[in-house]
């Protein structure tokens, strides 16, 4: 809910207000030594005067600027100059020419893949091969999987 | 490819024409960026966000954004904005005032290290799509401090304040724009020249004290504190501090004054503010929260488990939660973010919550 670019419906807040201000009071009785931080105090307190405002928090987020380091980072080779500063002038130039949320819509046929209704997609049978543990091709590499199984072990 | 699909007849532009249509958007206003001593900007924000309500204008991606009044209900925009005219300091529109969400932040990442300042703007159906938001600007960043924040930030602060008195044109109607400010914290923190996010009164929404101390008891008293979480922040920032701060300090802070000011005058705003945003506007950076507590409650539970089981249940209960991460979950650490997780996997790691 923090992080969705879209309208909260009014319970959802109420929801999270509710939530998100009963989070710490049990932390703090649990585990007296831990120190309410300045986010921990900004998710219980400002977060859901954000959201009552304004409705939403992921739509005043932060995903797009971090999405123009991935970007940069990304298109390094297309972005090359004599130097870092004119490879910076040509990612705002592209940056620039390349905001254009009309070309996008034009070929919006509209046409989009539905969430599926809650329940009905879920493998529930230990033997279903939609479920990780039964998928035939591994998504990393098996040494990578191998390391990490191993540190977890030692 | 074009030559293979029949040259002329296959009605695609030929590779001159795409070289010539780029060099006449390059050499377009909306769209014309520079180069400085630090790095490259757009030359006109302006120019370049009302091309970017044009676009959305006319693609039909509008969204109304509408504030809500204290009860939670929206309330109408009914009223065209009028350009402000006078020299007084600034002062925000009506709600009811027909208007465009403006979120501007930066933030400091990639390889190369180089910040970015991004203007995105929340009145569309997809506001934090990359491709939807505007690159202000690039700046090389060699060091970490106020001075290099100072170049970066200052010179956008005049365009920034012309655009709030003035406005913006959408479909003929003159809208007002209300001014967000995200990012990280310590971004947030600099720009509005808070001391630092470990000092006392670290939150930049209220005068909560973070750790009460010796030297700290009155404000905690008075302010309140964050330990005590179940109690509501007694007391606010507000804009007109911030507008007091910057009419105070000069080009130095606190410390150049004749008198300084104190703790209870300055509440830890020590330097000239680079911009003035409503205290009540500035995002609490959804996915600075998301990252930075996800861990924390996964090391929290593994806590718990080494004070019911010892040593051993911890080791136990950590490698459980490392197993469901990977298996259930699917996410693993990452490089980056100090070897902590991605908010996609923490985003995962809360839909999976009952299994880990």
């Amino acid at each position: 809910m923090l992080n969705r670019a879209t309208e909260i419906s009014a319970e959802d807040i109420e929801t999270f207000d509710r939530d998100a201000r009963a989070l710490l009071p049990p932390l703090q009785c649990a585990f007296p030594w831990v120190r309410i931080t300045v986010k921990m105090h900004t998710l219980s307190h400002h977060a859901p005067v954000f959201f009552r405002g304004f409705c939403s928090l992921g739509v005043y987020g932060e995903q797009a600027l971090e999405a123009w380091h991935w970007f940069f980072n990304h298109f390094q080779a297309q972005l090359t100059a004599e130097s870092f500063l004119g490879s910076c002038l040509m990612l705002v130039q592209r940056a620039a020419i390349a905001c254009e949320p009309g070309a996008d819509a034009a070929l919006d046929n509209g046409q989009h893949r539905k969430p599926a209704k809650p329940g009905r997609r879920r493998a529930t049978n230990p033997g279903d091969r939609r479920l990780r543990a039964n998928k035939t091709h591994v998504r990393d590499t098996a040494a990578g999987t191998l390391g990490e199984t191993q540190d977890m072990q030692a | 490819m074009r030559q293979a699909w029949g040259g002329k007849d296959s009605g695609l532009s030929s590779t001159q024409r795409l070289r010539s249509e780029l060099r006449d958007l390059r050499e377009d206003e909306t769209r014309a960026a520079v180069a400085t001593e630090t790095g490259a900007r757009l030359v006109s924000i302006r120019a370049a966000l009302e091309c970017l309500l044009a676009e959305i204008e006319n693609a039909g991606l509008w969204v109304d954004r509408l504030v809500r009044d204290g009860e939670g209900r929206p309330t109408s925009q009914t009223e065209d904005y009028t350009a402000k005219t006078d020299p007084g300091p600034y002062t925000q529109h009506s709600d009811r005032t027909r208007e465009v969400h403006v979120c501007v932040g930066l933030d400091k990442g990639g390889t190369g290290s180089s910040c970015k300042l991004v203007m995105t703007m929340a009145n569309q159906r997809r506001p934090q799509r990359r491709e939807y938001s505007i690159l202000m600007a690039t700046y090389l960043s060699t060091r970490d401090g106020h001075a290099e924040l100072c170049e970066m930030i200052g010179p956008w602060a005049a365009d920034l304040d012309e655009l709030l008195a003035s406005g913006v044109t959408v479909d003929g109607h003159r809208r007002a724009v209300r001014f967000f400010l995200n990012g990280d914290f310590m971004f947030l923190s600099n720009v509005t020249r808070h001391l630092w996010p470990t000092c006392h009164m670290s939150c930049l929404w209220c005068l909560a004290v973070r750790v009460p101390s010796d030297t700290s008891k009155f404000e905690a008293a008075t302010y309140g504190s964050m330990q005590l979480s179940a109690e509501l922040p007694r007391e606010l920032r507000s804009r007109k501090h911030l507008e007091d701060m910057a009419s105070t300090y000069s080009s130095e802070g606190n410390s150049s004054l004749p008198l300084p000011l104190t703790l209870g005058e300055h509440f830890l705003i020590e330097r000239r503010p680079l911009l003035l945003p409503y205290p009540h506007q500035i995002v609490p950076l959804p996915l600075h929260l998301t990252l930075g507590l996800t861990s924390f409650l996964l090391q929290l539970g593994i806590t718990a488990a080494v004070d019911m089981g010892g040593e051993a249940g911890g080791r136990a209960a950590a490698a459980a939660v490392g197993a469901s991460l990977l298996a259930d979950a699917g996410v693993r650490t990452v490089g980056y973010h100090g070897g902590s997780l991605e908010g996609r996997a923490c985003h995962r790691i809360a839909a999976m919550g009952t299994a880990i």
